[in-house]
């Protein structure tokens, strides 16, 4: 989808901030409505199709977190959501467990906050085509039964955006990764770059959005994406 | 005086039968004597093995042996003589005297240290005043033992304390315990040293009352059969500096969280006002790379707006600092509250009258004095009226009164057990809404215009309050709104007792 066909919903508290990136995201052809809380905005989201929600997280009434539980108990599929936020006292695994495809940080550049609008446009074909320049030092390697034994004993679940991997390297959230799994049963095997986005060392788990998929495993991950169609972008585990 | 056999013991008796005669009967009791001596002296060495004093008595025995076989050689020799034999024998005698000697000198300065009498008591009061409870039972656990702090600690004389059973020294509810454990500890018969004793004990006084004890047992064999000596340690006074260790740790845990859920608030109402800046600059920026001049008013608008909201963030971090800073160091002195609450409506008084808005305070004589930080008690005062001047000024609907109430509570468990001073502030205002209740404690949680108030009031207020040991609540009744400050009369002993 491109920003000139797009709806986009933008939640916020900060009335001159909600202005702002009012103006900035008509400049690019949005849509734009807005709302100063959660309550706010579902009655714009039950009123008409929005395609892209970007919301902040700490605001009175109704803060971002519950609009989006609200959103998920919703019939019609909810719309692709952003967080942008100040507040740095939530769950990144919830968050992203609920949905979420991205956390930015305010203060946010036009620029910054127009890229990952960006990103979350692109329909799944058209996502994780580009491997990074850079080596990546960290790499995690399992060798698993089956993609469903993964799932249950959640060594391995996938998501829209990534997946929760059993791992016990040190790793640092917002670090790169290289990713290697192999499905014994089904004789699978997915290879990719991500980008860590929550660390449970307690558990050893951790959440790793996908940045890159090699050519080989693409076809099956992206088919059982759609089939599967999961709301988490990162599953909790 | 030697004659030619040189040796005699009865040289010059000869001759004179009688004398002859004693001087026989002497010679033989002697030599008898001699030997059953020695053979005593022998079993002593024998049967204490380690007795310092073993040395001297050996050589003892072997020279009495010696002396007991040169009588009776003697008198042998008075019909046959065996002289090389009688003049053998008593210089082994001789020998063993010499070393007898010797021995015994220099084991002389050991022996004057062997404990008297006197001595004794001297050793026994040694343990008398120890610090701890010292005390011997025997097997069936009767009290052969008990020093002076032993009574001191029990209640009990001494005379109650010795052949009564140790039993009637631990609670009622250990009491079966207690016989089976000594028992066990008797069949073991290893020694527990204080520091290994794990668990909670507790003893037993004469009026019932119980206190935390530690205690070391150790078994003592001897001939009249197993003993245990058991030293009991009081620990109430550690044991309660330790509760209150780790009571002074969970408040110091609860400040950090505080702090840390401040640091949090503190980013996010710093991060909003930043977001515009940067956001208003980066336009201009932007603009300005396009075109070579931008329009006056864009440029007016937007550093107005710069202006403003960097304004507004150095007003959070005011509050802030004020919160850290202001009275949180003033240590706490007891202070009249009737002082204190005047003083707070002197503060509003003219913002409530300009506004027709009616403000009285009811406190009741002889209320006792509150130790207390006075400026931060006063700065949640004034916040409270403040609040409430601003419910009823923004409502239309509010009936214009405002009230301070004061009361006692009797002391509860809430306020550590002593009794607290009750400040109630009502207003006619339109209330809280039940949604806005359960967040109106939250740091920079506000129902005020944005610019009218920041929202760290309440938090701050709040905070103060169980600094005191009190609590500061909205009231969840019908009627006018109610804030109440409870603090407790005392603050330090309420601030242990409420973690």
């Amino acid at each position: 989808m491109r920003m000139e066909e797009a709806c986009i919903l933008v939640v916020d508290d900060e009335l001159e901030l909600l202005e702002i990136f009012s103006a900035w995201l008509g400049r690019s052809g949005f849509r734009v409505f807005t709302a100063p809380n959660g309550a706010e905005a579902m009655k714009v989201l039950r009123s008409r199709k929005v395609d892209v929600l970007l919301s902040d997280i700490r605001m009175p009434i109704m803060n971002g977190v519950d609009l989006v539980r609200n959103l998920n108990r919703m019939e019609t599929p909810p719309p692709r959501t952003l967080f942008v936020t100040g507040y740095g006292n939530f769950s990144r695994r919830e968050v992203f467990g609920l949905g979420v495809e991205a956390l930015l940080e305010k203060p946010v550049s036009r620029p910054a906050l127009l890229e990952a609008l960006n990103l979350c446009l692109l329909e799944i074909e058209e996502k994780w085509l580009t491997p990074s320049p850079q080596p990546i030092a960290q790499r995690i390697v399992l060798e698993l039964e089956g993609l469903k034994e993964a799932a249950a004993a959640s060594t391995f679940t996938l998501g829209r955006g990534g997946c929760c991997v059993a791992c016990d390297l040190p790793l640092k959230e917002g670090s790169p990764v290289d990713l290697s799994v192999r499905f014994a049963l089904e004789g699978l095997g997915l290879d990719a770059q991500g980008t860590v986005v929550w660390v449970d060392a307690e558990q050893k788990k951790a959440g790793v959005a996908f940045d890159f998929l090699q050519p080989e495993c693409r076809p099956w991950v992206l088919a059982r994406i759609k089939s599967q169609n999961p709301r988490s972008f990162i599953p909790q585990g | 005086m030697f004659g030619p056999l040189g040796l005699s013991h009865g040289f010059g008796v000869f001759g004179e039968t009688e004398l002859s005669r004693l001087h026989l009967v002497s010679e033989s009791l002697i030599a008898l004597a001699c030997l059953p001596i020695s053979i005593v002296l022998l079993r002593i060495v024998r049967s204490r093995r380690g007795f310092r004093f073993n040395g001297v008595l050996f050589f003892l025995a072997a020279s009495m042996m010696a002396c007991g076989l040169t009588y009776g050689v003697e008198l042998v020799t008075q019909w046959r003589p065996a002289l090389w034999v009688s003049v053998a024998i008593e210089a082994a005698a001789a020998l063993g005297l010499l070393a007898v000697l010797v021995v015994l000198l220099r084991i002389t300065p050991n022996i004057l240290t062997v404990p008297h009498k006197l001595a004794d008591s001297r050793f026994r009061e040694l343990i008398e005043d120890a610090p701890d409870a010292i005390l011997q039972v025997d097997e069936r656990g009767t009290i052969v033992i008990a020093n002076r702090t032993a009574e001191r600690m029990f209640g009990y004389s001494r005379q109650e304390l010795l052949g009564s059973n140790v039993d009637q020294l631990v609670p009622q509810s250990h009491r079966a315990a207690h016989a089976e454990q000594r028992a066990g500890f008797l069949r073991s018969g290893v020694s527990v040293p204080m520091e290994k004793r794990v668990g909670d004990l507790h003893a037993r006084r004469k009026d019932g009352t119980e206190f935390p004890a530690e205690i070391g047992l150790s078994p003592v064999r001897t001939e009249a059969g197993l003993f245990v000596t058991a030293v009991v340690r009081d620990v109430t006074d550690r044991k309660r500096l330790e509760r209150e260790l780790q009571q002074e740790r969970e408040l110091r845990g609860q400040r950090i969280e505080v702090l840390a859920r401040l640091a949090a608030d503190l980013a996010h109402e710093i991060k909003n006002p930043l977001a515009i800046v940067h956001a208003r600059a980066s336009d201009l920026n932007e603009m300005a790379a396009q075109a070579e001049t931008l329009p006056a008013s864009v440029v007016a608008q937007s550093c107005d707006s710069i202006v403003k909201t960097t304004e507004r963030a150095i007003r959070v971090i005011r509050g802030v600092q004020a919160l850290a800073h202001e009275g949180s160091h003033d240590p706490m002195q007891k202070t009249d509250v009737r002082g204190l609450i005047d003083q707070a409506v002197e503060l509003s008084k003219t913002r409530y009258a300009t506004h027709g808005i009616a403000l009285d305070a009811v406190v009741p004589d002889g209320l006792p004095l509150v130790e207390c930080r006075e400026v931060q008690i006063e700065q949640v005062l004034v916040n409270l009226l403040n609040n409430a001047f601003d419910a009823i000024d923004g409502d239309v609907c509010s009936r214009p009164w405002v009230q301070v109430r004061v009361s006692m509570q009797p002391p509860s468990e809430l306020t550590g057990g002593v009794e607290a001073v009750r400040i109630d502030v009502l207003d006619g205002g339109p209330g809280v809404s039940p949604e806005n209740r359960a967040r109106l404690m939250e740091t920079f949680f506000t129902t005020k215009p944005r610019g009218a108030g920041i929202g760290i009031g309440l938090s701050v207020s709040r905070t103060i309050a169980q600094d005191h040991g009190g609590s500061l609540e909205l009231l969840d009744s019908e009627g006018p709104t109610c804030f109440r400050l409870t603090l407790p009369v005392l603050a330090r002993r309420a601030e242990g007792a409420a973690t």
